[in-house]
């Protein structure tokens, strides 16, 4: 069965254009006008990714982000108007996986979703389990907990936190992760981590204020400290 | 030169205030103490008159009451009244003299007194013996045959009167002085709204639209703070509503050309289905929309900076020769030259550098055969990135312009290019924002050489 791709984008011209450049890349395409039709769309059809515009008529993209992510981990990716503004962090913070700028380049749209859906459908890691202190990773099972409780992580944190975690004490530089984590085999905005990194920590630091395992090394990247 | 000349013709407010208060106090200040001397000088010269001629008077008619008694010698007339007086005293008697001191003789007095006095009138006069001023009072004794004379010094009181005349001066002096300190420190409060009002101008002229004064609660100068305000606000509508324009037109070509680009990719994909003079087509236009869209990302971009709505964001500390290594790299530039020692972990912003960077790199890319030499310094306030081409450079006479929006040069090769000719007014519009400036130059191998300099602030540590 092809991949299945849901859009939720209010212009019918970028819709059509959208569904044949898709179609062309051998994907299968639902689309929706709203954000009201496309969460109902999402809840009677399998879908296998979700490419939102934030700008919508109704419900508003960052809702219908934070909507599907409150119950699933579908790759999400969100198309911004502008480059450089707060709706880019926004789309992330409400739970999208990853981001394109309107006007968007065709081929840079494609290639995106491309990384995101191999790598949701790879099983990533062969490693043993890992121990942090009170964490503990199941690369293979893509199972986290906390002080023995489960934490549920997101296919982008869960790769980005065992990316982490394979290299303990080591910088990761924000491109290094981009490629590793996002599939980027191009330079990509920092902000895509760094945005990602906030969300890891609300969920496994103690202290997400003052984070003590996932830490920032000033001007180079992240890295994880084994307790 | 200009700026010295209206300093001569017309000395700056601040000076003129002062000297018209020290003037005005001086000429206050001489003109009362001018009146209180004189005043002061013929009371005191007046007063000592009368107590010296009634004391001379009096002492008279002691002498007489003596010579009339007979008991005693005339010298010892004077020697007695030298005593009582406290001044010198001079006796005639019959037409001997008798005087109280060995300095003083009759030839001393004026004679119009002794003249008077022997007409048988009592006369008074001051005179200068040559050993400073003195009064006289001669009092007739007509019924002795005697006259008597006293004779005192006004040392005194001009001593008395030259130091209150002192005291004076230096009082008009200090007032002068106090009057133009005032004078200062009122220049100064009254020139605080005009500065208050040219710094709210340079921050508006520096970008800051929603600058604002603020109410003076002065009737005379609320009308300044309001016309200012006014004007300030006409300026920001105008400014926003152009930057809004530019933006809304972008932002409006921005769903079109979505489609516009997709729709062209998807038939792209196809050309080789297709008759070649269709493939060719298909291929121009794909080529125009490609130029298209990195205009209106360009134009979206510059009007964001223009609308004043991306504020700099140097929050995080940045390795800068790391990341202007990074971006070489993916431009597939040269190595990055070090023209000094570090540290190179700075605060800056390091999407902004990022951006000058790739446009340097697109231009010398577009223009000449790519970036050449990438060399990086610093000192104590600033750190500068050099850019370097050996295309075929700018005349100096146009490196100015070369920022200007939409400015082409003048070789076949600038002026066919397909750039969006906003490359650089981009990264003078960055850099600007970091605080710094850009610099055109001409490189050594007459290509173009770019500078870059950004202020330095320190990581924190």
């Amino acid at each position: 069965m092809a991949t299945r791709v849901l859009i939720v984008e209010d212009d019918a011209n970028v819709r059509a254009t959208l569904r044949l450049l898709l179609e062309e890349e051998r994907y299968d395409v639902v689309e929706a006008a709203d954000g009201e039709a496309g969460l109902a769309l999402f809840e009677t059809t399998l879908v296998d990714l979700v490419l939102v515009d934030l700008k919508l008529p109704g419900i508003n993209g960052f809702d219908v982000v934070r909507t599907l992510r409150a119950s699933s981990d579908i790759p999400i990716v969100v198309v911004t108007a502008q480059v450089d503004s707060y709706d880019m962090v926004g789309g992330l913070e409400a739970g999208a996986d990853d981001y394109v700028t309107k006007p968007f380049v065709p081929k840079v749209l494609t290639a995106r979703l491309r990384a995101l859906l191999r790598r949701s459908q790879a099983r990533n890691g062969d490693t043993a389990r890992l121990r942090f202190g009170d964490l503990e990773i199941a690369p293979r099972e893509g199972l986290v907990t906390v002080d023995g409780e489960p934490v549920h992580l997101t296919k982008t944190e869960f790769l980005l936190l065992c990316d982490l975690a394979q290299h303990p004490s080591q910088v990761m530089s924000r491109e290094l992760l981009l490629e590793r984590v996002w599939g980027y085999d191009y330079p990509g905005d920092g902000r895509l981590v760094d945005t990602h990194i906030r969300r890891l920590r609300l969920k496994v630091e103690a202290d997400p204020e003052h984070p003590s395992l996932v830490v920032t090394v000033r001007g180079l990247g992240y890295k994880l400290n084994p307790r | 030169v200009i700026v010295r000349r209206a300093w001569t013709l017309h000395p700056p407010l601040r000076a003129r205030v002062a000297v018209t208060f020290a003037v005005l106090c001086l000429v206050a200040t001489v003109a009362v103490s001018a009146v209180s001397f004189g005043l002061a000088r013929t009371y005191a010269v007046g007063q000592r008159d009368r107590l010296a001629t009634s004391e001379a008077f009096s002492n008279a008619r002691l002498v007489r009451d003596l010579l009339r008694a007979g008991g005693s010698a005339p010298d010892e007339v004077v020697d007695a009244m030298r005593a009582a007086a406290g001044t010198q005293v001079l006796l005639r008697y019959g037409d001997e003299w008798y005087t109280s001191a060995v300095s003083l003789s009759d030839a001393d007095l004026p004679t119009s007194v002794t003249a008077a006095v022997g007409g048988g009138a009592a006369a008074r006069q001051r005179f200068d013996n040559g050993n400073g001023t003195h009064l006289v009072v001669g009092v007739p004794l007509p019924s002795v045959g005697a006259a008597y004379y006293e004779v005192s010094s006004l040392a005194e009181l001009r001593r008395t009167l030259s130091v209150l005349g002192w005291s004076l001066i230096v009082a008009s002096a200090v007032t002068a002085l106090v009057g133009a300190g005032a004078g200062l420190v009122i220049g100064r409060r009254l020139l605080r709204p005009l500065r208050r009002t040219s710094d709210a101008a340079v921050d508006i002229a520096d970008g800051e639209l929603d600058r604002r004064l603020d109410a003076e609660g002065d009737s005379d100068l609320e009308p300044l703070v309001q016309s200012f305000n006014h004007m300030a606000d006409a300026i920001q509508t105008r400014i926003e509503r152009e930057a809004r324009f530019a933006s809304d037109v972008s932002h409006e070509l921005r769903t079109p050309l979505t489609t516009l680009a997709t729709a062209i990719e998807v038939v792209n994909a196809r050309s080789d289905e297709m008759p070649p003079r269709a493939a060719t087509a298909v291929e121009l236009l794909s080529a125009q929309v490609d130029q298209f869209e990195r205009l209106v990302l360009d134009l979206l971009e510059i009007s964001r900076l223009d609308a004043g709505v991306d504020r700099v964001a140097a929050d995080d500390d940045v390795d800068l020769l790391a990341l202007v290594g990074r971006i070489s790299r993916v431009h597939g530039g040269p190595a990055v030259s070090l023209q000094t020692a570090g540290p190179w972990m700075l605060r800056i912003d390091e999407r902004r550098v990022e951006r000058v960077l790739a446009n340097l790199f697109e231009n010398a890319e577009r223009y000449a055969d790519g970036v050449t030499f990438l060399g990086l310094g610093r000192d104590a306030e600033s750190a500068w990135i050099i850019v370097e081409d050996e295309g075929p450079g700018i005349d100096a006479a146009d490196r100015d312009r070369a920022f200007d929006r939409f400015w082409r040069g003048t070789t076949a090769r600038q002026r066919t290019s397909n750039g969006t000719g906003l490359g650089l007014a981009l990264v003078s519009e960055h850099v600007r924002l970091m605080g710094g400036e850009v610099r055109l130059e001409g490189a050594a191998s007459g290509g173009a050489r770019f500078v870059v300099e950004l202020p330095v602030d320190e990581a924190v540590q």
